[in-house]
């Protein structure tokens, strides 16, 4: 029995005494715990345009973005979307091309485009970037 | 002298197992030791190497290996490996104090990790007899918990009793954050996707993003407006066919949107309650 007590003691003493004492920096290594990561897209590559017409383009996406995407649920099946694919592709081959191939996007942004694509992992959407 | 041959074979094949074992126990302590020095040095992800060489000559390493393997994963931020190795340290310690070091080294990682049931259940598994630094140390875990699974009321009563109880002014600071209700459930999704359903912009007003609010009523007037334009001078079925799929997906858009917006605001003001309640417990600390 006075063993038992001894013991009883011993892990009490042994939990309570112990050198872990809370510093001030143990507390504050915790913040940012519940930070809210919110980023919205800046869209950087819009806002460096080498010529007139990439100006006029970027302006256009810029405010589409800003002001009615902005505003619309998510309907586009595709990563890039639409509107920064068209983007990206008159900025990579010139305004004809890019017309062309951004009306070739519309065309197969619907749910019958599923099986030809991979899914991107960061958003879950159809993986289809500029080549 | 002339010695059998074969016992000379023998002997020789002795000697030469017996000089390897030793060789190769040297070469494991030294594994260990420059590990150690690496560890001690702060370049985390070589001491890990070779903390993971020594465990595969020794799989029954000492506990310290575990809990420094565990710190290296920890400083590594890799918070699932790290958590496994302090589990293996806690396990392996026999000291209580050592144990219950490595179960608040655990615990840390599965905060860090966001799986704050996890750590609840862990932290839970310590004594209630605890006094002194651990006692504080285990509540103010415990208030971390709480505050990640949205219990906020335990998470004020862990958050006030990690101040000394002669600290009554930061006490009662604590409880005046906790018991504001608007830092932690204002402003409320679903009230503000309803507010933007009955009138588009009004959700985004009342969760204070001004700019989305403003964005949303012009929107979805002007569109309303091409409407009635539209039914003026043509027809009224013109008008529907033309614009009523428009104001449908931008009117959507907004209470779909809205909802979010509330939540990052509400997160936002968590996040604010939870830093001062923080900077309340480090001023009381030494």
């Amino acid at each position: 029995m006075l063993q038992r007590i001894i013991f009883t003691i011993t892990l009490f003493l042994s939990f309570n005494f112990v050198s872990q004492a809370q510093s001030k920096a143990d507390v504050m290594k915790f913040r940012g715990v519940f930070e809210v990561h919110n980023h919205p897209d800046s869209y950087e590559y819009a806002k460096n345009a080498k010529n007139e017409v990439q100006v006029v383009f970027s302006g256009l996406f810029l405010f589409y973005k800003y002001f009615i995407s902005s505003q619309d649920r998510a309907s586009c099946v595709f990563h890039p979307s639409c509107s920064v694919y068209a983007l990206q592709k008159i900025q990579k081959n010139g305004v004809a091309e890019g017309a062309l191939a951004t009306f070739d996007r519309f065309c197969r942004c619907n749910a019958f485009s599923a099986k030809n694509y991979e899914t991107y992992q960061g958003t879950q959407l159809l993986y289809d970037p500029v080549e | 002298m002339t010695v059998n041959p074969n016992a000379r074979k023998l002997l020789f094949i002795l000697f030469f197992n017996i000089s390897f074992i030793i060789v190769a126990a040297q070469s494991l302590s030294q594994v260990l030791q420059v590990a150690n020095q690496q560890y001690n040095a702060g370049n985390y992800s070589m001491a890990l190497k070779e903390y993971q060489r020594y465990l595969f000559f020794d799989s029954n390493a000492a506990p310290e290996v575990y809990d420094h393997i565990g710190s290296c994963f920890q400083n590594l931020n890799q918070f699932d490996k790290a958590a496994e190795y302090y589990d293996k340290a806690f396990f392996t310690y026999s000291s209580n104090e050592l144990k219950s070091k490595a179960l608040f080294n655990k615990v840390e990682c599965m905060v860090y990790m966001r799986d704050f049931g996890l750590a609840l259940a862990e932290i839970l598994s310590i004594s209630d007899t605890i006094t002194g630094d651990v006692y504080y140390k285990k509540e103010f875990l415990l208030g971390i918990c709480y505050f990640g699974m949205d219990d906020f009321d335990n998470a004020k009563i862990s958050f006030v009793n990690c101040i000394a109880s002669c600290d009554q002014i930061k006490r009662q600071k604590i409880e005046k954050i906790f018991n504001r209700k608007r830092n932690f459930y204002s402003p409320n999704p679903k009230t503000a996707s309803t507010l933007s359903m009955c009138f588009p912009g009004l959700g985004q007003f009342y969760s204070g993003d001004i700019r989305n609010g403003l964005n949303s009523v012009l929107l979805t007037s002007g569109l309303a407006l091409l409407g009635v334009r539209i039914a003026l001078n043509q027809t009224v079925y013109d008008a529907f066919f033309t614009v009523m799929p428009w104001i449908q997906r931008y009117y959507q858009g907004g209470y779909i949107r809205t909802e979010t917006i509330a939540t990052q605001k509400r997160a936002s003001n968590r996040s604010k309650a939870y830093e001062e309640t923080l900077n309340l417990i480090a001023e009381s600390k030494n």
